[in-house]
Formats: structure tokens, C-alpha cells, sequence
């Protein structure tokens, strides 16, 4: 299924972001952008569709965050999900910076995952340069990936019209309530089963 | 994300110094790769690489430089077999011409010769797998770029590259005795069915052969069995890519000589000879330096990474990247190496200084700008619901959002219509996105008949519906469902929990009688109006319902379009 139309003038500046660079100061990728293919409907595999979403809307400075559902073409078994919970964050400011979103990764980390010992890797996203993964180590599972994160590429922020730097993470939260309902099987978390839920409790 | 396996031996030699496994995890992030496991019974290392837009690092030799390099830029290899737009290299009368008639198909060919080193068993494995990564993933599926490796004592040069008629043209395939035709090729060979789909319908199909006639492949499909099987103990390869993007394969080209001078071959360029201009000109000596230069300002640096980083500092931090640069003000200006082209805007080259500056030295901040956080009225309207539904003595279930047909039309006896169906399912159990909460609810009611009764479950979740008046063809929509199930559950219980519900909500609504609606008992079901507008249902649900979803007991549901009455 297609959808009708893109809401201009930000198709236009996304195409030729890809193409060319476009206004981005960037040389773009240098292929031909499919318009037909870019309207197919997909499910959104990471919230980050959302955060792009907002920026054509936002304020500056502004910080927004969503909770939203995400789904994969993955295999379901003890950690994957046909569809599972991502948390999507954006922080717009004209000095936001590196030190900042390791600043927020820590919180989210020590806050909210409640983890001790945490590390900085640097990754990789089509859509964010630099990139920064947060790990964290867990006292039976050792180290995992809490998610990943970054600064929006120019080619992203510039085509929608958004100047400022814009920190950019998504989290996989799933993990973290496994964690914290002592859960080890992600189908366990949607369970059908009334008696297993009724007598969960959190540690 | 990429992976590849490599044996200890050839890793720790090409790093020059043997790690221990935590020692490789604290240094492989440099490279972003992870130590994905480690065989110790066969010495084997299998490491996955996260950045897709660096192929140079997809091989032991290409993440050996790069570690190797960033503990002391001294250890920086110069490649000096390349040619570019100022200098051409020595390539000794070898030559690559093409033609034509292949242009419509796949347009472009280029290649080298790595000479000097026999080739075994480990180096064998190593070149196959290098040309699998490159071609698997960073080509597409071989659709951008496929490569051959071809024994080159047997080449009589000129090598040409052409398009072939598919029917009159025909060799020995690779792993096969028959002499085929290039069609034949593509119905039989295993290659020919895998990859076939590339070129199947172009008139000509791209042929790349020797003076004499002899053919070296199909690309980008498969080999010849002569001299295209290349063996343990040969020792002189001529190396070939192939795609319709000229940057694409000459990248391929760099990174594949690059690594196999890593790997001790001496590499020898091939002129390339095109019949018309391309944007290198007609003639290419490969391998050839064909990227541009980039920079970034010392702002750029400070801005991105808020850190004050010295000239000096960046440029220690770019070689330890094995970039070189210089400055100029206080603009410095990169050199890209001749196996990468990733620098795409001033923010990529800050990156490489980040990496090499240690992300262990930036001290984390938190953000300055204050700003005034809300929910938003959506989530706000439903956290509401959910305290009502709790309040009522409901449990709050949580359920995915993908099922099949059967659980979604069929065991809820009403058909598919507005349903929205995925084009290419995982597997039929996750076909349909949930068009309503009361299939989940009765699933939970047949599979907890030992939880003691009465069961009352709500979840508060999406639903998805296909909508034509909507740009996107469908609509996503806030749902309330609720279902109470017990002996004596009936029709009053759930008009009273719908009456409570509207009541604290303050929505006045009027009831009215559904049209024909095959989840319910008929005649002991409504629909919830408000404004004139429907925006619920709810009743006892069918017997015939329940026993498609093992239920033993009357149950009641009800399902409410919060959207619809949330007052924003």
C-alpha cells in the first residue's frame, strides 16, 4: 500500500539531501531517490521515524519523548518480538553537543536501569554522526547494549528545516522491564495468561 | 551487520601482537566492531562490524590497519600502486577493454593483478569471504557490485568486457563439466538461480573474456571452470569487479588491493579502456584514488563535540584514524584514505576526531537549556481511563499488536474487511495488525481458565484500520477494551461498567442497536453513540466466539475509540 502524497516542501529537501546534499553541506549519497518506492507503507522498525516527525513541528530549544511500539521482521523467541517498546528521545538546542547526550545516556543508565558500571561505544546509524552506544553491565548477564543514539546528520535536521543540533536516542525498554519484573522470556512480558500477571511483582 | 571469521594467527600476525579476549573487547570499539566469539578449540575469531558505510573494516586486514594504527600512527601503511586524476601508473601493456553493448546491462568493469604470493588454504578462505562481504552486503546482493578472482597465467590480454548474446554464447560454469549458454547458466547452475534475477531480461548479458577467446565469467553471476578456478599454490590473480556504479567498483577495487598487499601480494595495475567518456575519463588505471577532499573547521569540532580540541590535537587524533590532514586557519583539511569514502559531510570528519580523541575523554554534561515537560492529551486521556478501569477492579494486560487472520476474522466470525494485512509476513501468525483489543482479551480468557473467577482484564493499547479518506490509507487509533468473564456475566453488568465509565469521563452518550455483528449474541449488544458519532460497542459475546477461542465461561466485552472522546 502507498500512501497519496509527502507533505512538501520536505520531500522535495529530503530527495535532494539523498541525491545531492541538497542545502544539508553535504554531498549526499549520489543515487537516484525513488519517490513510488518512498510512499510504500511500512511498519516502523524504531521510533526514530516519530522524532523526524517532530522536528518539522518543534520548539527550540525543545525536548520531546515517545513510548511507542516498533516491529521486526525477526525470528520470535526469548528476546525478540514481532513487535516490542522502544523509547525515542530528542533534545533541540543550539549547543547541545556530544557531552550533552552522554550526559543523558548516563542518566538513563544509572536512573533508569539502575546499572552501576556503564560504557560509551562509538556505532554506527545511517542517520547520526557521531554515533554512541550505552552499555551496561549487568551483575548475572555481564554487558548488553541498553540502545543506541547520536546526533542527527545534518542531512536529517537541515532538510526538515531544523538549523540546531538535535541529540537523538532510542532505547529498547523491553530489557529493562524484564530486568526489573525479574523476567527472563520477552513473551513473557505480553502474556495472555491472567493468573501470571496478576501475580507478577516487581523486585 | 557484517561478519567475518578469521584465524587467530593471520589476526594477531596482521596486528603484530597477540590479545587476550577482554583486551580485543577494549579495542575493538575503535573500529566499532564486536568480538562476536571466540573458538578456542579451532582458533578461530568471528568479529561482527557495525558500520555498514566502512567495508574497508569487513576483513582481518582492513580492522588490523585500523587498530594497528590508532595505537601508533607510525605503523600507517603507504599504498603506493595507485594511480589518479594527476598520476598513472606502470601497467605494463595489461589492459581491460570494454565494450558497447554492455552498457544497458551493467555498465561498468575494472580490475588488477596481485601477484607474488602463493595462495593456500587460509588465504583461500580469507579472498572468498572478502569478496562474499563486499559483494553480499556492501554490493547489494552482487546487484551494485560483484567480483571475480581469476588465475591469471592463463589470460591473454587484452581482457574484454562486453554484452553477449545470451543463446550463442556459452563456457563451462564453475563447479559444473556441461558446456552451457549464458541462459542455460542462469536456469541450472545454483549461482544462476541465486542471481540470475540481475540480468535475466536485458537483451545481452554481460560476458567478460580473454584475447584468445577464453572465458574468465559471467558477471555477476559465476566463473569460469578454467580460468576462473582459482586454486591452492596459484600464485598470479587477476581480481575484477563489476556494477553499474563506477565509484562503487573502483572503492571495491581499492579495498580488495589494499588487502591483499596487506596480505603480501604485490598488486600490479590494469588499464581500463572504455569506447565513451565516464566521469574518470575513458582510460582507468586501477587501482585508482578517485575521492575528493573533505574538512572540517575547528568550530565544527567544539560545536558537535563540545570539547575545546588544539589543531594539533585533532590532527594526532584524524592519524591515529590513518587520516592525514593538514591546516589551514582554522579549517583542516583531510586526505580520505584511499579504502574509505565515507566523508560525506564536515560531521564525518569530526567523528573520526571523536574516535580518536577517546570517547573515554569527554566528560558527560547535563543538557542547560531548561525547558517545561507535559504529557501529551492522548496519553494524559488514557492514563485517566486506566485509573477508572483500575478503580473498577480491572487488571491492565498487555498484549502485541501483530496475529493471524484466524485469531483476528475468523474466530471472532466476522470477515476481513478494513483489516490491514502485511505484504510480506514473517509467517502467517503475524499477518494481520490488530484491528480491534477484544481478540486479545478472549485470548487471555482461553488460556487462564485455572485463574479464578471472575476474570476482568482491560488493556489500553492501539488498533490499526485501513482508512481511505487518510493520506498514509490507514489509521491508527487510541482503544479501550475491557471484557468481564464469570458464570453470571450478561448483558446489565457490562451497560452498568460503560454507564460508570462514561459517567467519571463526563461523556453523555446514547445508546442504539448494532447492525449485524457476528461476535455478538443478537440482540444483547450496543453500540456507544456520542455526538451522533459511534465510537464503541460492547455485549455478550457469541457462544459460537467463545468456543473458537476455548472459552468455558459467558463472558462480556467492550471496546471504546478513546480518540473519539478524548477531549483535546
Amino acid at each position: 500500500m502507498h500512501c497519496k502524497q509527502i507533505e512538501e516542501p520536505w520531500l522535495t529537501n529530503v530527495a535532494r539531501a539523498h541525491e545531492n546534499g541538497g542545502d544539508t553541506g553535504s554531498r549526499g549519497w549520489s543515487y537516484k531517490f525513488d519517490h513510488e518506492f518512498t510512499r510504500r507503507q511500512v511498519l516502523r522498525s524504531q521510533g526514530t521515524v516519530l522524532s523526524a516527525h517532530q522536528l518539522t513541528k518543534c520548539k527550540k530549544p525543545g525536548k520531546y519523548f515517545g513510548v511507542v511500539r516498533c516491529f521486526r521482521y525477526d525470528e520470535v523467541d526469548a528476546t525478540h518480538g514481532a513487535d516490542f517498546y522502544q523509547t525515542e528521545g530528542i533534545v533541540i538546542g543550539k549547543d547541545a553537543n556530544l557531552k550533552e547526550l552522554l550526559g543523558l545516556l548516563k542518566m538513563f543508565a544509572t536512573e533508569i536501569a539502575g546499572a552501576t558500571d556503564y560504557k560509551y561505544v562509538p556505532g554506527y546509524f545511517p542517520f547520526t554522526e557521531p554515533s554512541i552506544e550505552i552499555h551496561i553491565k549487568h551483575p548475572k548477564l555481564g554487558w548488553f547494549e541498553l540502545g543506541g543514539s547520536g546526533i542527527f546528520r545534518p542531512e536529517v535536521t537541515k532538510a526538515l528545516g531544523v538549523d540546531e543540533p538535535v541529540l537523538a536516542w532510542g532505547l529498547g525498554i523491553d530489557r529493562m522491564a524484564l530486568m526489573n519484573l525479574g523476567l527472563s522470556d520477552i513473551r513473557d512480558l505480553f502474556t495472555p495468561e491472567i493468573e501470571s500477571v496478576r501475580t507478577r511483582r516487581g523486585n | 551487520m557484517p561478519k567475518f571469521e578469521t584465524s587467530e594467527k593471520t589476526f594477531y600476525d596482521l596486528l603484530g601482537r597477540r590479545c587476550s579476549d577482554e583486551e580485543l573487547e577494549r579495542i575493538f570499539p575503535r573500529a566499532k566492531a564486536e568480538l562476536d566469539d571466540h573458538d578456542t578449540e579451532n582458533h578461530i575469531l568471528k568479529i561482527e562490524l557495525n558500520d555498514t558505510n566502512r567495508p574497508d573494516l569487513w576483513s582481518a586486514m582492513g580492522l588490523a590497519r585500523l587498530l594497528k594504527t590508532y595505537e601508533n600512527p607510525e605503523n600507517a601503511k603507504a599504498y603506493d600502486f595507485f594511480s589518479s586524476s594527476e598520476f598513472t601508473a606502470d601497467n605494463k601493456g595489461r589492459e581491460l577493454h570494454v565494450g558497447e553493448k554492455v552498457k544497458e546491462v551493467r555498465q561498468y568493469s575494472c580490475g588488477f593483478v596481485a601477484t607474488g604470493k602463493t595462495v593456500d588454504d587460509e588465504i583461500l578462505k580469507t579472498l572468498i569471504q572478502s569478496q562474499e562481504k563486499l559483494c553480499w552486503n556492501f554490493g547489494r546482493k552482487r546487484r551494485s557490485i560483484a567480483m571475480g578472482i581469476y588465475r591469471n597465467d592463463l589470460i591473454n590480454y587484452p581482457i574484454h568486457y562486453d554484452g553477449a548474446d545470451p543463446d550463442k554464447t556459452h563456457f563451462v560454469p564453475l563447479h559444473m563439466e556441461e558446456d552451457l549458454s549464458l541462459r542455460e547458466i542462469l536456469e541450472k547452475h545454483p549461482k544462476g538461480q541465486e542471481f540470475g534475477y540481475i540480468i535475466k531480461d536485458a537483451p545481452v548479458y554481460p560476458y567478460l573474456f580473454d584475447d584468445k577467446g577464453n572465458t574468465l565469467s559471467m558477471p555477476p553471476v559465476i566463473n569460469s571452470a578454467y580460468v576462473g578456478a582459482v586454486e591452492v599454490g596459484d600464485s598470479n590473480l587477476f581480481v575484477e569487479m563489476s556494477g553499474p556504479g563506477l565509484r562503487d567498483i573502483l572503492l571495491c577495487a581499492s579495498i580488495m588491493a589494499c588487502d591483499m598487499a596487506d596480505m603480501g601480494f604485490s598488486i600490479e595495475p590494469v588499464k581500463v579502456v572504455y569506447p565513451y567518456e565516464t566521469e574518470f575519463g575513458k582510460e582507468i588505471t586501477v587501482p585508482y584514488y578517485f575521492q575528493e577532499p573533505a574538512s572540517c573547521t575547528l568550530e565544527d569540532i567544539k560545536h558537535v563535540l563540545g570539547e575545546d580540541i588544539s589543531a594539533d590535537e585533532a590532527q594526532e587524533a584524524l592519524m591515529r584514524m590513518g587520516v592525514y590532514s593538514v591546516v589551514e586557519g582554522s579549517r583542516i583539511f583531510i586526505t580520505c584514505p584511499e579504502y574509505r569514502n565515507d566523508f560525506l559531510h564536515p560531521v564525518d570528519v569530526v567523528e573520526d576526531v571523536m574516535i580518536g580523541y577517546g570517547l573515554e575523554n569527554f566528560e558527560p554534561e547535563i543538557p542547560k537549556d531548561f525547558t517545561i515537560g507535559r504529557l501529551s492529551p492522548a496519553e494524559e486521556f488514557g492514563r485517566k481511563v486506566k485509573d477508572i478501569m483500575v478503580g473498577l477492579g480491572f487488571q491492565e494486560m498487555m498484549y502485541n499488536y501483530l496475529g493471524s487472520k484466524r485469531e483476528y476474522a475468523d474466530n471472532m466470525n466476522i470477515s476481513t474487511d478494513g483489516m490491514i494485512f502485511i505484504a510480506n509476513p514473517m509467517s502467517e501468525n503475524y499477518e494481520v495488525v490488530r484491528p480491534s483489543v477484544l481478540p486479545s482479551l478472549l485470548e487471555s480468557e482461553g488460556s487462564s481458565q485455572h485463574a479464578v473467577y471472575p476474570h476482568r482484564i482491560f488493556e489500553v493499547g492501539k488498533t490499526a484500520h485501513l482508512d481511505s479518506s487518510d493520506n498514509s490509507g490507514t489509521v491508527t487509533r487510541n482503544t479501550l477494551g475491557f471484557m468481564l468473564a464469570d458464570n453470571q456475566a450478561g448483558f446489565n453488568d457490562v451497560n452498568s461498567l460503560v454507564n460508570t465509565l462514561m459517567y467519571f469521563l463526563k461523556k453523555e452518550y446514547t445508546l442504539r442497536s448494532p447492525g449485524e455483528d457476528g461476535r455478538f449474541i443478537p440482540g444483547r449488544c450496543a453500540e456507544i453513540v456520542v455526538d451522533n458519532q459511534k465510537v464503541g460497542v460492547f455485549g455478550e459475546v457469541h457462544p459460537q466466539v467463545l468456543e473458537n477461542w476455548g472459552c468455558a465461561v459467558p463472558a462480556v466485552v467492550c471496546e471504546i475509540d478513546l480518540d473519539c472522546i478524548c477531549n483535546d
